[in-house]
């Protein structure tokens, strides 16, 4: 693959890239190896890809391949899979707050509601992307969706702020 | 969920300069790479060349059933999984093999059948250097003497790693009996339903292990309340890998991507206290009569169980099966 085309296709894809292996790795500094590896495979591969949606559901398909595989691998299994919140300070609370807890989700609901949300994908896309049926997709980002909602009311019960009593 | 929110956060995650660097670092010192894929691919026309297949890759090998079943495995998502003696003994065993093929030859790792399910496992020996392997094969026609299944993915994929296809198939409506002729045809490319894309059609004799079924009938009207809408089971049956439940749902139901158990697991729990895990994998619904629906639901289990072995099954808190 000539060089400058591969790096137009980094710059083009990196962030999605990486967002996809941030969702499964939820620290940067592993999130960057993933797409390091990610970007080299399609480098050295040239994959023999159609058109850009192609191309792009290609690279999610080998993130999410390698992601499995590094959770998969006992050395990972050992870490403390804190997230790395330093991610965050550009964020709003609200917005670290539901990263947080979309990225705390089991692995199959998150990447299904991250494509679906932010890729905009279709359901029968990812379906083709990840592997599964359209119905099993569908149930995923039902359950997701439905866990989302369940941690987020459970949260505000617990910040309920005590009834302030006002002396007169 | 609040998508926007959602979309801002995810919008501030982006991969830092240095790492942007350090690939472009790497392409730039290693120009050999390039060297080693300059080969221009050859663009897919695949019906001209199955049409011109000269060459057979043809192979015959017989896989024994026990010893070394640990690729059982690789049906399941679940780590420290334990194939025992016992589930071992539940393999098929797969005799007169071959593969017709000129691009793609495959030999066989392993499978487990009855007369519904089939899940087998291939191993990649070869692939034509112009094809890329990664999740663009998959099984797309099934047929046994009596039955044939054409046209859908049948969640097969590709693990790369291990360089083997794996194919779970829950739909053989009792058509596969012992000493049948089984015939599975491998596709390529990205659309799974473009059957045309013919790479490889595998056959084999299967002898069918002994598997263990357990099958529950219910009285009429034996309701799930925990279904989202009134829904009365039928049977329900259980072989080592799969839970397959047949019902009748009643009310306005969107049928094309719905089940009413969409939001529940089926929980197993064996005769020695493990508790094992099922859920959805594929649903089918059609209509019986006016507002009323067959729902016939796949449900896979997190690990290979023996069903002679099971105390008792729950969906929800709701019982399903208590062994007397």
């Amino acid at each position: 693959m000539d060089n400058e085309i591969f790096y137009s296709k980094l710059e083009k894809y990196k962030d999605t890239v990486f967002r996809v292996a941030y969702s499964y790795c939820k620290n940067r500094s592993d999130a960057e190896d993933i797409c390091q590896d990610v970007f080299l495979k399609y480098y050295t591969t040239s994959p023999n890809i159609e058109n850009e949606a192609e191309e792009k559901a290609w690279l999610i398909r080998v993130t999410i391949n390698k992601c499995k595989d590094m959770l998969k691998s006992s050395w990972y299994s050992k870490r403390d899979d804190t997230p790395d919140t330093q991610q965050y300070c550009t964020m709003t609370e609200a917005q670290s707050e539901l990263l947080d807890i979309v990225l705390s989700l089991p692995d199959k609901y998150k990447i299904v509601i991250h494509l679906y949300y932010y890729e905009q994908y279709t359901i029968k896309e990812i379906a083709k992307i990840t592997g599964k049926r359209q119905s099993t997709v569908q149930t995923q980002l039902q359950r997701g969706r439905k866990l989302i909602e369940k941690i987020l009311k459970e949260e505000k019960i617990y910040e309920q702020k005590p009834v302030q009593y006002r002396y007169e | 969920m609040n998508k926007n929110l959602y979309n801002t956060a995810m919008n501030k995650l982006t991969m830092s300069n240095e790492c942007e660097q350090r690939i472009k670092d790497i392409v730039s010192q290693k120009p050999q790479i390039e060297v080693t894929t300059a080969k221009k691919k050859r663009s897919f026309k695949l019906a001209p060349m199955i049409a011109a297949a000269a060459v057979l890759v043809m192979s015959t090998v017989t896989v024994a059933a026990a010893g070394g079943a640990d690729w059982i495995k690789g049906f399941f998502s679940k780590e420290d999984i334990v194939i025992t003696d016992e589930i071992a003994g539940f393999t098929t065993e797969i005799s007169n093999f071959n593969c017709e093929s000129d691009v793609l030859k495959l030999s066989p790792v392993g499978m487990i059948a009855d007369e519904k399910t089939l899940y087998a496992m291939f191993h990649i020996d070869s692939l034509d250097e112009d094809f890329e392997k990664t999740n663009r094969i998959f099984a797309t026609d099934i047929s046994t003497t009596g039955h044939s299944g054409v046209g859908c993915q049948f969640g097969s994929t590709v693990n790369e790693n291990e360089n083997t296809i794996v194919i779970k198939y829950f739909s053989l409506d009792n058509s596969l009996k012992n000493g049948n002729n089984v015939t599975i045809k491998f596709a390529y490319g990205s659309e799974i339903y473009d059957s045309d894309k013919v790479i490889a059609t595998v056959n084999f004799t299967a002898t069918l292990g002994e598997i263990p079924n357990l099958t529950v009938n219910y009285d009429d009207n034996f309701n799930v309340p925990i279904a989202d809408v009134n829904c009365a089971l039928e049977s329900m049956t259980i072989n080592p890998l799969i839970i397959q439940t047949k019902g009748i749902a009643v009310g306005e139901i969107d049928h094309s991507g719905y089940n009413p158990f969409m939001n529940s697991d089926i929980t197993i729990i064996m005769t020695d206290g493990t508790v094992v895990n099922a859920t959805i994998d594929g649903y089918g619904q059609s209509l019986a009569e006016s507002r009323k629906y067959e729902v016939n639901t796949d449900w896979s289990i997190d690990e290979p169980i023996n069903p002679d072995n099971i105390a008792s099954v729950y969906i929800g808190d709701l019982c399903l099966y208590t062994a007397e």
